[in-house]
């Protein structure tokens, strides 16, 4: 039991130092997002070829960002969990997954929003939709073999192996995809960043960019203080478990 | 904080020495948010059967799986016998019997025969722990206790030097529990040891003791 | 190596034994190839040109279904721990049966797919591509899928959430599995594909083992 308690308190240190943050973090995702939506709403110029329909890249953009961006954060935390056997690693895994599916739903369906006026369809085989996609299932398949365990911890065991698969086949993936899609149609419609992208419609993304990688902080530090509250609980019924029936040894 | 592991060791005859097949010492287990067992420490010498007793859930299978390497434990340090003049140092005959109920008898005791090199002994062991007369048989045609008996060969064939046996006597009747008394002392005078778990104090001659008190 | 024939052959002998269960993978093969043409229609144009692809993506699936008899029985009776305290190393119990795997629901695809995929207007000449494009990654496809078989040893019902998490691993070998049909088919020199898919599974060959022995160690308990 002893031993038990004491796993609890390199968690506890985070919640020392992350609660402290959690209102900086929520201010700041406010800001950056609410500068963002009011520059790529407003104060930006509509895309030349696409008109206003181009500025759902504002949130479609960032969210695939942070979708790709959390599954990294879910693989080091796997990485961790697996290698140094941290405590805490695995329950930022866990609390990561989630987050990552809905922001990677966000991408989906805003980028099926976008494409619907170019492409005539709300759905496109296109090579960087489609990735997303994969990266759905890859969210899905984490989530679903974390929950198909009765015991917790050997959900968060496997899960994280799982992940770590999926973090080095990625790559693989995602290069097969490209070239699928490169033999089956000649370019992809939707294209951003590079040189091409105007100062003006930089400013919103990166602010977005800033919001929603807030967001997502926020989210999962809420996440997993609301989940090692929830182990203290199991750990003190079941300590109390023991205080009232002293075994019969 | 108060420390409430409360494990206790109960050790008749702790001397043997130098001649120790197994060292265990400090060994603790902790599954999920629990902790089975804590400051596990015992010696068991060649020639010598452990008998570890406790309760439901207080960490003996957990105890033998450590011991097998099958699991890690979660602190404190155990070594594992040399194979000595056995074919190999550890064997395991866990709660499951590891029996495919497709596989004859026979088949299902010359697949675990070939991985321990030992063909030959086959049919000579399956008469010994009295399955003779079963042996073309399904495996899914034998009751319990002759189930447990065909698991037990598994574990002769091997010809390891420590068994682990975890609640070996489940099932058996009484002709099947003499079997395994008589294995057990077999295995002993061949200069084996053994740690055998059991829920209850079990008649054992000549056996240590060691009891996992749980929490 | 004792040990890897030893194991590969029991397994073998063991699928025979219930062999309805694989009698049954391989007529989901046949069935879902039949249902194409009755749910697309029978153009033939279509047909011939979706042959390769069908023939693939459903020999895959197929593959997927018998994911929970890899694993979990020798972890439900416990021949599993001792399989590994006899494995000379776990890895080689993982390259074992994943090979008896292979055997059973990889290699049978090998002659069967390219059969569907003429039956639904494939070109014959592109039936030794079909062929050696399975050959060469349906061992990946059982690498992977005991990953996942691994993963989820000691559940109940295993089997759709192994195939869940394994579908999405094994999309480059159907991408390039298919491609090197389909180039051959078009006249194009098919070869770079077959290295990029042979290219996977040597990657699978050499990483399955090591991800096996975690997934293993991770879920026992």
């Amino acid at each position: 039991m002893a031993k038990a308690l004491h796993r609890l308190a390199n968690p506890a240190r985070f919640l020392r130092i992350a609660s402290p943050l959690l209102p900086w973090i929520a201010a700041g995702a406010a800001v950056c997002s609410g500068a963002g939506l009011w520059f790529g709403l407003v104060d930006s110029p509509p895309d030349y070829q696409q008109g206003d329909a181009a500025r759902i890249m504002y949130v479609h953009v960032p969210a695939a960002w942070n979708a790709l961006a959390g599954y990294a954060g879910l693989a080091i935390a796997s990485a961790v969990a697996l290698v140094w056997r941290h405590p805490l690693a695995l329950v930022a895994a866990r609390c990561i997954a989630p987050v990552g599916a809905c922001f990677t739903v966000i991408a989906i369906a805003t980028g099926s929003i976008w494409g619907h006026p170019m492409w005539g369809t709300w759905w496109v085989w296109d090579a960087r939709l489609t990735s997303v996609v994969v990266l759905l299932f890859l969210y899905l398949g984490y989530i679903a073999l974390l929950q198909a365990f009765d015991e917790q911890e050997t959900g968060e065991r496997a899960a994280t192996v799982l992940a770590l698969i999926g973090a080095v086949n990625l790559p693989v993936i995602k290069f097969s995809v490209d070239w699928w899609n490169t033999l089956h149609q000649p370019a992809s419609i939707l294209r951003f960043g590079g040189p091409s992208i105007d100062p003006a419609m930089l400013l919103p993304l990166m602010l977005m960019a800033g919001g929603f990688t807030l967001l997502f902080a926020y989210l999962v530090i809420i996440r997993m203080q609301t989940e090692l509250a929830r182990r203290r609980v199991m750990a003190l019924r079941r300590a109390a478990l023991a205080v009232s029936q002293p075994n019969d040894a | 904080m108060v420390d409430t592991s409360k494990t206790s060791a109960h050790m008749t005859d702790p001397a043997g020495a130098s001649s120790d097949a197994l060292v265990v010492s400090d060994l603790s287990c902790v599954r999920g948010e629990r902790e089975l067992f804590s400051g596990v420490s015992f010696a068991v010498p060649s020639g010598c059967i452990l008998l570890v007793t406790g309760p439901n859930g207080s960490g003996k299978s957990s105890l033998l799986r450590i011991l097998a390497g099958l699991l890690d434990a979660t602190a404190g340090s155990y070594r594992p016998p040399e194979r000595g003049t056995f074919t190999r140092p550890v064997g395991y005959l866990g709660h499951a019997n590891s029996i495919k109920i497709r596989l004859t008898v026979r088949e299902n005791l010359r697949f675990w025969a070939r991985l321990a090199r030992a063909e030959p002994a086959v049919e000579p062991i399956l008469q010994r722990v009295g399955l003779g007369r079963f042996m073309d048989l399904p495996a899914g045609w034998l009751s319990a206790g002759q189930l447990r008996r065909l698991a037990l060969s598994q574990l002769m064939i091997a010809d390891s030097r420590l068994w682990l046996l975890d609640e070996p006597a489940a099932n058996l009747d009484s002709g099947g529990e003499s079997v395994l008394q008589k294995e057990l002392a077999r295995h002993r005078s061949a200069g084996g040891c053994a740690v055998v778990t059991s829920p209850t104090d079990i008649e054992m001659t000549d056996a240590r003791r060691f009891e996992l008190a749980g929490q | 190596m004792t040990f890897f024939r030893a194991v590969v052959e029991r397994d073998l002998k063991l699928y025979m034994r219930g062999v309805v269960d694989l009698i049954g993978v391989w007529m989901f093969f046949g069935i879902a190839i039949a249902m194409l043409p009755l749910s697309i229609g029978p153009d033939p144009d279509i047909l011939s040109r979706i042959a390769p692809g069908a023939a693939w993506a459903i020999a895959l699936l197929a593959s997927m279904l018998s994911l929970e008899r890899v694993f979990a029985p020798d972890q439900l009776d416990g021949s599993l721990d001792l399989l590994l305290l006899h494995a000379p190393s776990p890895h080689v119990l993982v390259l074992a049966k994943s090979f008896a795997h292979w055997l059973v629901t990889g290699l049978p695809f090998v002659v069967l797919a390219p059969v569907a995929a003429i039956a639904l207007g494939m070109e014959v000449r592109g039936v030794l591509p079909l062929a050696g494009a399975l050959l060469i990654g349906t061992p990946a496809l059982s690498l992977i899928g005991t990953l996942g078989a691994a993963l989820t040893a000691p559940l109940r019902r295993g089997g759709i959430l192994a195939a869940l998490i394994v579908l999405p691993q094994t999309i480059p070998v159907l991408i390039f599995g298919t491609a090197a049909v389909s180039e051959t088919l078009m006249g194009r020199d098919p070869g770079a594909h077959f290295s990029v898919l042979g290219a996977f599974t040597l990657a699978a060959l050499a990483l399955a083992p090591y991800a096996g022995n975690a997934a293993l160690r991770a879920v026992r308990s």
